[in-house]
C-alpha cells in the first residue's frame, strides 16, 4: 500500500514537470559567432548586439525602419544649438538586481562609457563627443562637446545601453548581463550557449516567452541544418546560398521561411595605406577598379545583395550607387598600375576569418588580372583580432596589406563613416584598419556630423564619399541583405538595421 | 595475366588505380587544359553536365579540371612526404641495427616517444609552429612516418645480422656501409616497399586533413582536402563541390592500399608457398 503511494506520488511529480515543461514556451536562436562580452559598452559585434539586447535597454531604441522611439527616457528635447539633450526617464523602471533605474543610475552607467581609465572598446565613438552627462530632477542632461545630428541614433545603440551600477562597479558585467531589459541573464557557458530568462518585474508588457537560449556555429551548413532540423527556431545569418531553400514550393519552405531586410553589413577590404605599394593611392585605386562587384553580389551573394562603390550603404541617407562602376575597368586599373611604376605587379597579404575568405579568394582571382597577386592567411577570429587591430610597426612586420572584413551601423552615415576612416579612429584604437590618415576628410566628416540641416548634411556627405573614392582606403565590396530564418511555429521575430535580430517579442503561432 | 588477376585481385585493382592515376596525373593537365583557377561567378555550383561533368563549385571552377589538377599534387605530395620520411627513416634504421646497443635503444626509445604521439596531431603541431602552407604540412607528415621507417628498417636489419651470407660478407672484410647498403637494404626492400605504399595512402589522407583545416595547401590550389573544405559551406545546398573530391581521396587511399596488400602478399614467400 505504502509502496503504491509512493509510486502514486513520483507519476504526478513527472506528469507536472512535464506540464510545466510544455507550457514554458522558450526559443533557440543560433547566430554566426559567440558573444564577445557580457558588458554592452565593451563589444561591436553585431552578433553580441543581438544577444545583449533582450537584457539591456537605452534611453531611446530605434525599430526596424530605423526611427526612434522611447526607451527609458518617455521624451526628450534637443537645444537650438543641438549640444544639450535633456531625458525624462520612465519612471519604476528596475535593474535585474534589483536597483531602481533612476537619472543616478543613468549617468553612472553613461560616465562609464566615456571614461578613458574604463577602456571599453564600444565607447570610441561616445569618447569625445558627450562632454557631460548630469542628473536634473527625473531628468538626465547631456552636453555634448559639439552639434552632432544623430545623436539619438547613436544613444540607441546597444553600446549607449544603461547597465545596473551595482554590477558595473563589482566589475561582473564582462560576464553576466545586468541592465533593465525583458530578459534576465540565466547563465553563459562558452562555446555552447547563453540562456536569459524572463524578468517578471519589467516595467513594460511582459514577453510571451519564458527563455531564450542563444547559440551559435560558424558553419553556414550547420545553421542551415539547425533551422531544418528544429534545433533552432530561429537562425541568423542564413547563408545567401542556403536562401533560395526556402522559396515557396521547395521542400525546406514547409518548414521555415527567410526573411530579407535591407542591408547593413557592408564588407570592404581594408588596405594598409602605410605599407608600399599601398601608400599609393593610384596603387589603391587600381585595386579598386579591377574588381567586378557585381559578379560578387552574383557569386557570393547569389543575388541577395548589392555592390558597393562608396563608403555608405545604399540605404542611408545621402548614399551614392554604383552604377556603371560595379563592374571592374581592367585597363584602367593597368594604366593606372603602370603610372605608379607597379606594372609588372606585386605581391601581398591578406588576413581573413572563414566567412570572409571567399571574398578573398575572388578577389584573388580578380586581381591577378592585373598582375597582383594576393597571399591569403586565414585565421581563427582571436589571431584575426590582433592581426586586424594591429598598430602600423606590427602590420608592416607581418606584411599585412588588405584586412577583409564587414561593418554594420545603423542607416546614420556618421556611424559608418567616422569609425572606418577618421584618423582618431587608427587602429588599435578604433576600426580604421589601414591607418588612413587625411585631414580634410576628418575635416568634413566633424562638418558633416555637425550639420543640422540634412540638406546641407547630404551634400557633405556627397563629397565626403567621392573623395574617399579617390583615395580608396578601403575598398567597398558589397552590401549583403540581412537574411534570417525563422521556423513557420514562431511570429514576431523582426530585424534591426543593423544586422540585430530581436526576438523579445517573438511567440508561437497559435494552433488551428 | 588472368592468372595474376585470380591470385592477386587487390594487386591487380591497386595497380589498375594507381596507374590510371599516374596517367591522369601526368598527361591530364595537358590534354584537358585550361586554368583550373579561372573563376566565374555567374556561373557558380553548377550541376554536373556534359560542359562541367563533376560541376562547379562556389566560385564557378570546373571541379573535374580542379580534380586533375589536384592528381599531380597528391602525387607532389606523396613522393615528396615519402620520400623525407624513409630518406631519413630508413638509414637511420639500418644504423641503429649496427650500432652499439646503448645508441639502439636510444634511437629506438626516442621513436617509441614519437609513437606515443597520434600522427596528425603531431602534423598539427609542427604546422602551426612551421606556418600553414602545403610544403609546411608535407615536411610534418614526413616527421610523424619517418618512426615508421626506422623502427621498420632496423627490426628487419636486426635479423639478418647474424644471417650466414653477412657473417662471411664481415670475414671477408666488407666495410660496414658495404654490407649495410649493399646487401642488407637490398635483402629488406621488399617490406619496406610494401610499407611506402601503405604510407603513401596514409600521406594521401593526412594531406587532405591538414588542407581541410586550412594549414595545407592554400587557395587557390585545386588541393582535393581544400576543395572538400570549400565544399561543405554549400553541402545543404549542392552535394558535388564535396562529393567528388571526397571521392578522387578515397580511391587513391584504396589504390594505395590494395596496392600495398598486394605486394605483401605477392612477395611473402610463405604465402606464395600455400
Amino acid at each position: 500500500m505504502r509502496r503504491s503511494v509512493f509510486l502514486c506520488c513520483i507519476t504526478a511529480g513527472f506528469a507536472m514537470k512535464s506540464a510545466a515543461a510544455a507550457c514554458a514556451a522558450g526559443l533557440t536562436v543560433m547566430l554566426a559567432e559567440p558573444p564577445r562580452s557580457m558588458d554592452p559598452a565593451d563589444q561591436n559585434a553585431t552578433a553580441t548586439h543581438s544577444i545583449l539586447a533582450p537584457f539591456y535597454e537605452s534611453l531611446v531604441q530605434q525599430d526596424e525602419t530605423g526611427s526612434i522611439r522611447p526607451g527609458l527616457a518617455t521624451r526628450w528635447s534637443g537645444s537650438v544649438d543641438g549640444r544639450v539633450w535633456r531625458f525624462t526617464l520612465r519612471p519604476h523602471v528596475l535593474f535585474h538586481d534589483g536597483a531602481p533605474c533612476d537619472p543616478e543610475a543613468v549617468a553612472a552607467s553613461l560616465k562609464r562609457l566615456i571614461d578613458p581609465k574604463a577602456g571599453l572598446a564600444g565607447a570610441g565613438v561616445f569618447r569625445g563627443l558627450i562632454m557631460d552627462v548630469a542628473e536634473d530632477g527625473q531628468d538626465v542632461v547631456i552636453t555634448l562637446a559639439r552639434p552632432y545630428a544623430d545623436i539619438l541614433h547613436l544613444l540607441a545603440m546597444t553600446q549607449a545601453a544603461v547597465v545596473s551600477p551595482i554590477a558595473a562597479r563589482g566589475g561582473t558585467l564582462g560576464r553576466h548581463a545586468d541592465g533593465t531589459g525583458p530578459f534576465r541573464f540565466g547563465d553563459w557557458q562558452d562555446g555552447d550557449h547563453v540562456r536569459a530568462l524572463r524578468f517578471d518585474r519589467y516595467w513594460g508588457a511582459a514577453p510571451s516567452l519564458d527563455w531564450i537560449n542563444w547559440t551559435w556555429s560558424p558553419e553556414p551548413s550547420v545553421v542551415n541544418m539547425a533551422l531544418q532540423t528544429g534545433d533552432a527556431n530561429v537562425v541568423m545569418p542564413i547563408s545567401p546560398v542556403f536562401a533560395d531553400l526556402y522559396t515557396p514550393g521547395r521542400p525546406a519552405s514547409a518548414e521555415a521561411v527567410v526573411y530579407r531586410a535591407p542591408g547593413s553589413a557592408l564588407f570592404w577590404a581594408a588596405l594598409n595605406t602605410r605599407l608600399p605599394p599601398l601608400n599609393d593611392p593610384r596603387v589603391r585605386r587600381a585595386l579598386s577598379l579591377s574588381i567586378d562587384r557585381r559578379a560578387l553580389v552574383a557569386g557570393l551573394l547569389h543575388g541577395n545583395g548589392q555592390p558597393a562603390c562608396f563608403a555608405i550603404t545604399p540605404e542611408t541617407p545621402g548614399a551614392r550607387g554604383c552604377g556603371a562602376a560595379a563592374g571592374a575597368d581592367i585597363d584602367q586599373a593597368r594604366t593606372l598600375l603602370e603610372q605608379a611604376g607597379w606594372h609588372k605587379g606585386f605581391s601581398i597579404t591578406a588576413v581573413v576569418q572563414e566567412p570572409e575568405e571567399p571574398i578573398a579568394e575572388a578577389l584573388q582571382a580578380m586581381w591577378r588580372s592585373i598582375g597582383v597577386r594576393l597571399v591569403i592567411r586565414r585565421q581563427e577570429a582571436g589571431v584575426w583580432v590582433q592581426s586586424a587591430f594591429a598598430p602600423p610597426d606590427e602590420k608592416k612586420r607581418s606584411e599585412t596589406g588588405v584586412i577583409i572584413s564587414s561593418w554594420s551601423a545603423p542607416f546614420v552615415a556618421d556611424l559608418q563613416i567616422r569609425p572606418l576612416y577618421a584618423a582618431a579612429s587608427a587602429a588599435p584604437a578604433g576600426a580604421n584598419l589601414g591607418f588612413y590618415d587625411n585631414p580634410i576628410v576628418d575635416a568634413e566628416i566633424e562638418a558633416a556630423a555637425g550639420t543640422l540641416d540634412p540638406i546641407g548634411r547630404a551634400a557633405l556627405y556627397g563629397t565626403i564619399q567621392t573623395r574617399l573614392a579617390d583615395d580608396a582606403p578601403m575598398l567597398p565590396l558589397y552590401v549583403q541583405d540581412d537574411l534570417f530564418g525563422v521556423r513557420r511555429d514562431i511570429e514576431g521575430v523582426t530585424s534591426l538595421p543593423d544586422g540585430e535580430i530581436v526576438v523579445t517579442q517573438a511567440h508561437r503561432r497559435p494552433v488551428r | 595475366m588472368i592468372r595474376i588477376m585470380r591470385r592477386h585481385p587487390a594487386l591487380c585493382l591497386g595497380a589498375m588505380l594507381c596507374g590510371l592515376a599516374l596517367v591522369l596525373g601526368a598527361i591530364g593537365p595537358v590534354v584537358i587544359g585550361g586554368d583550373p583557377s579561372a573563376q566565374d561567378l555567374y556561373h557558380v555550383l553548377q550541376p554536373p553536365s556534359w560542359t562541367h561533368p563533376c560541376g562547379t563549385d562556389a566560385f564557378g571552377r570546373d571541379i573535374f579540371l580542379r580534380l586533375i589538377y589536384g592528381l599531380r599534387l597528391t602525387m607532389y605530395e606523396v613522393v615528396v612526404s615519402t620520400a623525407c620520411a624513409a630518406g631519413i627513416g630508413i638509414p637511420l634504421g639500418l644504423f641503429s641495427a649496427m650500432a652499439p646497443s646503448w645508441l639502439d635503444r636510444a634511437i629506438m626509445g626516442l621513436s617509441d616517444m614519437a609513437f606515443a604521439f597520434p600522427g596528425l596531431v603531431l602534423a598539427l603541431l609542427i604546422v602551426s609552429l612551421l606556418g600553414p602552407g602545403l610544403f609546411h604540412a608535407l615536411l610534418a607528415i614526413a616527421a610523424f612516418s619517418i618512426p615508421i621507417y626506422t623502427r621498420l628498417a632496423r627490426n628487419l636489419t636486426h635479423a639478418l645480422r647474424h644471417a650466414t651470407y653477412i657473417e662471411a660478407l664481415q670475414v671477408l672484410g666488407a666495410s660496414r656501409a658495404r654490407i649495410l647498403f649493399r646487401h642488407m637494404l637490398r635483402n629488406i626492400a621488399a617490406p619496406v616497399l610494401v610499407q611506402i605504399t601503405l604510407g603513401a595512402g596514409t600521406v594521401v589522407l593526412s594531406a587532405a586533413s591538414l588542407s581541410f583545416l586550412g594549414l595545407g595547401a592554400q587557395p587557390p590550389m585545386p588541393e582535393w582536402g581544400t576543395m572538400m573544405s570549400d565544399g561543405r559551406n554549400v553541402l545543404g545546398a549542392a552535394f558535388w563541390p564535396c562529393l567528388f573530391p571526397g571521392l578522387a581521396i578515397a580511391l587513391a587511399v584504396i589504390g594505395l592500399n590494395c596496392l600495398g596488400d598486394g605486394l605483401r602478399e605477392a612477395l611473402d614467400a610463405r604465402s606464395e608457398q600455400s
